[in-house]
């Protein structure tokens, strides 16, 4: 299943995505500009752009095996994370000027370590300690260690990164999240102008690209979509539900099969724009700090919030008039899998159709995968 | 699974107890008839199991408050307010409990869980679930230190029979510096804001002043046990020293039966130095197992010390430096019992927050015991301890002794890899590295 609008915008999105050090960056870096590269969503990319750096969400992208990262990890750490430190120790992160990290999984954890210890550069790495509670105890908590990751960022690179920065910074984002959510909003209608791999692709650029181009970009597309007569040739609306999913290619079979996703809730999708960081706030810290354990949905990472994550897909579903749900899940995630678990029962309960998957994070055992979701469309009568 | 109603879902925790107290009663009995050094120091192990079951046995009958809490969250705190515990991890984990396991996992892998999580937790869930573990009056949930245990808790708190329990948790930090440990002391003092409004009690602080006191004997007795160890040979097996652990932090925490305890411990240890009477006849390898305990490891120790001389001179349990607490006011003690929970604790220590500390642990470990070899953590739920791998063996590799790879294994769940493999990975493994 394909858009009828096939866009030059799509197409430099889907170009961004498919590789790492795609046009847009090499553009950045070439012009002279910095790349910081971050693990986790709970990274406030508006401190790395206060800083005036391009700031990059890690991937692994074009992967081909994981030979010299099986030396440090095992078999049984979650597959992005082996196949990202596979071209970390390749060099295909040479490019980096810095990278951050914060708890958020025991795998990526220890990618800090093992980087920490065994590829020594770029020379600015840094840690956060992100809470696993969600109250306000926490957002002070968070909202000092991003003091601390400012302060270290700025001393590093000899710069200052001023509170005018960080606002303009945190308005710039949230322009850049509101532009997201109004493609979001087109998929909600009969007639979706574009599918989910399509829309995966715009939101995987948009953690890879600067954000002025990324924003013109974005808006090129939209009022070309507005246009477009839109696709209602599916069997089934979909959401996808689960963690670090960036390769449109895995929706792109799903959707093959005939079902299309409308919507989601993915590490690369709606998790990291469905709300804005609160502009009115006193300090921008403070308003980073509270948009990561407060407002956001949560990830599974995080205690006591499993009722706000399931209502939001509630939401989600009734918004986005979904027919079934597909949960995702990469191969030995810990966080993700009782998630699924908890789902489960939840979906059970309230009736609403659901397939579970595993995978690993290079696309494989396609025809598997095919054969599941036909079988799940054809169990919701599509 | 079906769970049915309140009531049956109540007699069948009660009904699993209750088999635990008669094997625990019954080998009491066997053991008391026996009068050597050893049983003499297994004795009082048998016993403070025994009455932990009994202890919970009773709240639950009398309708007392109970107490499911984790491993070692201030143990000091539930003691000095007198509050009975059980360890929601522990409780389907004690000795007695192996024969049941291989068909209670084959029940658990009907969950849907994941079965590339920790089955230690996958199996709590189970018990959960089925209605086999009793139902508590509160919950205290430690969200470390790994994704999976976080998962559990998140499980546990929104399972239907479970989710109207009061339950509180303490928030670990990444850090182990002065403002962390000021940060989660805070965390400690929920605990007990928590316990006293579930409870209606209020922490008398001058007995958790003495509670700690004696914890701290306990602490001091415990490095000392651990020094002993140092000794070529080494005087006791590993069995035994494994029990130091849930000893202290979980049955007889401050209580002067378990000083007494730990002292019979060091004394008899002392005594075999001195006269240098290893616990093997002819100690050829000593090994260090940088894992936890696990379900079948009293096979493979058996296993170790016949087949190979081994012993196993240290683990990561047992390997838990903690620090001494300043009891001269409440702030140090909460201090001291939020640093003790959050950096010193068996895994925590070493899982929590950087590799740093796993790595250089090893390091002391290896140095300190005299170790020949280390068999590294393959377990598939320890994922951050299997992402430290590399760096595990290069420690080995630099301290110029054997890493002996098992394989990945499931600490819990023997079907995983068998112990028969196990063995003839780690033969293979002894013999190339010379060490047969
Ligand atoms: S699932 Fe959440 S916590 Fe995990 S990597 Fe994605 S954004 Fe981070
Ligand atoms: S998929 Fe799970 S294990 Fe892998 S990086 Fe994301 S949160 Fe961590």
């Amino acid at each position: 299943m394909d858009s009828k609008t096939k866009t030059k915008a799509l197409q430099e999105f889907t170009e961004a995505t498919g590789t790492i050090l795609n046009p847009a960056l090499r553009g950045w870096k070439e012009g002279g500009g910095k790349v910081v590269g971050y693990f986790c969503s709970y990274v406030p990319e508006e401190i790395i752009t206060a800083a005036g750096f391009l700031p990059f969400r890690m991937r692994a992208t074009g992967s081909t095996g994981t030979e010299l990262a099986d030396r440090y990890l095992s078999d049984c750490n979650c597959s992005f994370v082996r196949n990202c430190f596979n071209m970390v120790l390749s060099g295909e992160y040479d490019f980096l000027d810095g990278v951050v990290w914060c708890n958020s999984c025991d795998h990526v954890r220890r990618v800090h370590d093992n980087w920490k210890h065994k590829v020594k550069t770029p020379s600015f790495l840094h840690f956060l300690s992100l809470p696993k509670k969600t109250g306000e105890k926490q957002v002070r908590w968070y909202q000092e260690e991003l003091a601390l990751f400012k302060d270290s960022l700025a001393s590093h690179f000899g710069m200052e990164i001023t509170d005018e920065c960080l606002w303009e910074a945190i308005r710039r984002h949230n322009q850049k999240r509101r532009l997201q959510r109004r493609l979001y909003k087109l998929r909600k209608g009969e007639r979706p102008p574009v599918t989910g791999a399509e829309t995966l692709a715009v939101m995987v650029a948009g953690t890879a690209m600067p954000l002025e181009q990324y924003g013109q970009l974005l808006s090129d597309l939209l009022s070309e979509l507005a246009r477009s007569e839109g696709n209602a040739n599916y069997r089934a609306r979909l959401m996808i539900v689960g963690g670090i999913l960036d390769d449109p290619s895995y929706i792109k079979v799903i959707e093959d099969q005939g079902g299309l996703v409308v919507t989601d809730m993915l590490c690369f999708g709606s998790k990291i724009m469905w709300e804005d960081v609160d502009e009115g706030a006193k300090e921008p810290l403070e308003t980073l700090a509270r948009y990561s354990i407060k407002d956001r949905p949560g990830c599974p990472r995080f205690f006591g919030v499993h009722e706000r994550r399931a209502a939001f897909i509630r939401d989600m579903i009734r918004e986005f008039k979904v027919d079934g749900v597909i949960g995702e899940r990469l191969m030995f995630c810990d966080g993700w899998a009782y998630e699924h678990y908890m789902l489960d029962k939840d979906f059970k309960e309230e009736g609403v159709p659901h397939l579970m998957l595993d995978r690993e994070y290079l696309l494989g055992a396609v025809g598997q995968l095919r054969t599941r979701v036909q079988a799940f469309l054809e169990s919701i009568g599509r | 699974m079906v769970v049915d109603s309140k009531t049956e879902r109540r007699e069948r925790g009660l009904r699993r107890i209750r088999e635990e107290i008669d094997w625990y009663k019954t080998t009491l009995k066997e053991l008391d008839k026996l009068t050597t050094d050893e049983t003499k120091l297994w004795a009082p192990l048998m016993r403070a199991q025994l009455e932990q079951y009994e202890k919970t046995l009773r709240c639950v009958e009398e309708r007392k408050p109970l107490l499911a809490s984790y491993w070692s969250i201030c143990p000091e705190v539930y003691r000095a307010m007198d509050i009975h515990y059980f360890n929601v991890q522990g409780h389907h984990f004690q000795q007695s409990q192996a024969r049941f396991v291989i068909r209670e996992l084959e029940e658990c892998d009907k969950l849907g869980l994941a079965r590339d999580n920790c089955s230690l937790l996958r199996l709590a869930m189970y018990y959960i679930a089925s209605g086999l573990m009793p139902t508590p009056t509160m919950i205290i949930h430690k969200l470390e230190p790994c994704d999976a245990l976080l998962g559990l808790h998140e499980a546990v708190r929104t399972h239907k029979e479970w989710r109207d329990i009061p339950h509180y948790s303490l928030d670990p930090p990444y850090w182990e510096d002065d403002r962390t440990l000021d940060y989660y002391a805070g965390e400690v003092n929920g605990v007990v804001s928590f316990l006293e409004e579930q409870t209606g009690k209020k922490l008398d602080v001058d007995r958790l002043r003495e509670i700690i006191k004696e914890s701290n004997k306990q602490y001091e007795l415990w490095a000392e046990y651990n020094e002993l160890r140092r000794a070529v040979p080494c005087p006791h097996g590993y069995d035994l020293s494994a029990q130091l652990y849930p000893m202290v932090q979980i049955f007889w925490t401050g209580d002067p039966r378990c000083t007494a305890w730990l002292r019979d411990m060091v004394g008899d240890a002392e005594e075999r130095v001195r006269t240098k009477k290893g616990w093997l006849e002819r100690e050829k390898v000593r090994v260090i197992w940088f894992d936890v305990y696990c379900i079948w490891l009293r096979d493979l120790n058996a296993w170790l010390e016949q087949e190979w001389a081994a012993n196993i001179v240290m683990d990561m349990s047992s390997y838990c430096p903690y620090t001494l607490i300043d009891t001269s006011n409440e702030h140090t003690m909460f201090k001291g019992l939020g640093k003790r929970t959050l950096c010193d604790q068996i895994m925590v220590r070493q899982v929590r927050g950087s590799a740093d500390r796993l790595l250089s642990d090893l390091q002391r470990m290896i140095k300190d015991h005299k170790a020949d070899a280390v068999i590294p953590p393959t377990h598939i739920g320890h994922k951050d301890q299997i992402a430290s791998l590399g760096l595990i063996r290069e420690v080995c590799r630099d301290a110029g002794v054997a890493c002996l790879d098992m394989g990945m294994v499931d600490i819990f769940d023997p079907r995983y890899t068998t112990i028969d493999e196990i063995k003839d990975r780690l033969s293979r493994y002894l013999i190339t590295m010379g060490l047969g």
